[in-house]
């Protein structure tokens, strides 16, 4: 690889990563168009790389949430057998799903990441506490910056663990964090505090992605030229993302973010049509 | 600042033993891919290749050592439902890394 692509390579990760953490994604919704159709990438290949940088991007992240006390540790690791659960049957589905047809999911999920960029997050009506959220001691609190204590309550977790099966299906399959399926999974159906909802997401992503890219290391399909410089841009970029972009560029990153997911969903979609777009390594 | 007001103190204990892993874990993998990118400039195609594994490797581990430690935690507080949704969580971790290399 020559330093042009390298520079290139890391600087699109690191645009990715500072970017999808800024609005409270890992990225890995622009790693894998970036991969297939300017770096020549195959779609197995670019999912292989692009999952290991979401893992490094919610490492990354992690210690930022957790330290603020918005990451509901219980609830985290009760949602991951839901994701693990989708994420073997994603693995089980690979290969058995034509190329077109994953590309054609890809388009859907970008369009759909636009629409709810869109319609901006919103905090909704807690819910009665559920029996399961209550037994398994998934209601918590945390204390926002000028001291005020909030108490949320985790509903519908059933309604949620579906949502979450689905988000590891589509991680293993398209090499994303899925977050498209993860806000409304706990924003939506469990009505956890928007903080404690990104915080929390953040963290089960790296499990939901983890068997996925260790079978890709282990079989050695890991395209390690192209994983190192997006692998270190998308973790320069998450560290940056939400500490400078988001004091810089304030509402207009919303708009900008949207119109980047609409720009690379028209040649995904070419691509689930058969045009081909992008080299194939 | 803003602090998990019910957490219990165990909890909070491991919430700080994950930053910690979480923190040098990343630095350390993200040492070992700059490694490998300039082994690969300096023409050192092998060891660049070692070290862009061992990095990539490093990064997947991360969140299974995360999950050991919840498991380690919840096993000394002899926790017996979390014990046992953590373990699930490795098993099906580990049943799709083999799945997939398999396949």
């Amino acid at each position: 690889m020559s330093a042009d692509q390298f520079l290139f390579l890391l600087v699109a990760a690191l645009a990715a990563g500072a970017l999808g953490s800024a609005l409270g994604m890992a990225g890995g919704i622009f790693v894998v168009p970036v991969l297939t159709l300017f770096a020549g990438a195959s779609f197995p290949v670019a999912v292989a790389v692009s999952l290991i940088s979401v893992i490094a991007c919610s490492c990354a992240s992690a210690p930022r949430f957790l330290t603020a006390g918005l990451t509901n540790l219980r609830l985290a690791v009760v949602l991951e057998v839901a994701t693990a659960l989708g994420a073997l049957a994603g693995i089980l589905m690979i290969g058995l799903v034509h190329e077109q047809i994953l590309y054609g999911i890809f388009a859907a999920v970008l369009l759909v990441s636009a629409i709810q960029m869109l319609a901006a997050r919103r905090a909704r009506a807690p819910l009665p506490q559920d029996r399961i959220g209550e037994r398994l001691r998934l209601n918590s609190s945390y204390t926002e910056s000028d001291g005020s204590a909030v108490v949320y309550t985790v509903s519908r977790v059933p309604l949620g663990l579906s949502f979450m099966f689905g988000a590891g299906l589509l991680s293993a399959l398209l090499g994303i964090g899925s977050g498209v399926l993860k806000i409304p999974a706990m924003d939506a159906a469990m009505r956890l505090p928007l903080k404690v909802s990104s915080a929390t997401a953040n963290l089960t992503i790296g499990v939901t992605a983890c068997g996925t890219a260790a079978a890709a290391l282990l079989a050695g399909n890991l395209n390690l030229s192209l994983a190192v410089p997006i692998v270190l841009g998308s973790v320069a970029g998450s560290m940056l993302g939400a500490r400078v972009l988001v004091r810089v560029a304030g509402p207009g990153l919303r708009i900008a973010f949207i119109l980047v997911l609409l720009v690379l969903a028209i040649p995904m979609t070419m691509n689930a049509l058969g045009m081909q777009l992008g080299g194939h390594s | 600042m803003t602090t998990t007001a019910s957490a219990s103190a165990g909890d909070r204990a491991l919430s700080r033993r994950i930053v910690a892993l979480m923190r040098w874990g990343t630095l350390a993998a993200s040492i070992l891919l700059v490694g490998a990118a300039v082994l690969t400039w300096a023409g050192m195609a092998s060891a660049a290749s070692v070290a862009g594994v061992a990095g990539s490797g490093a990064f997947i581990l991360l969140p299974l050592l995360r999950l050991l430690l919840m498991l380690s935690h919840f096993g000394r507080r002899t926790d017996r439902p979390y014990l046992g949704i953590t373990a699930l969580v490795i098993v099906l971790v580990l049943t799709s890394a083999i799945t997939g290399m398999l396949l």
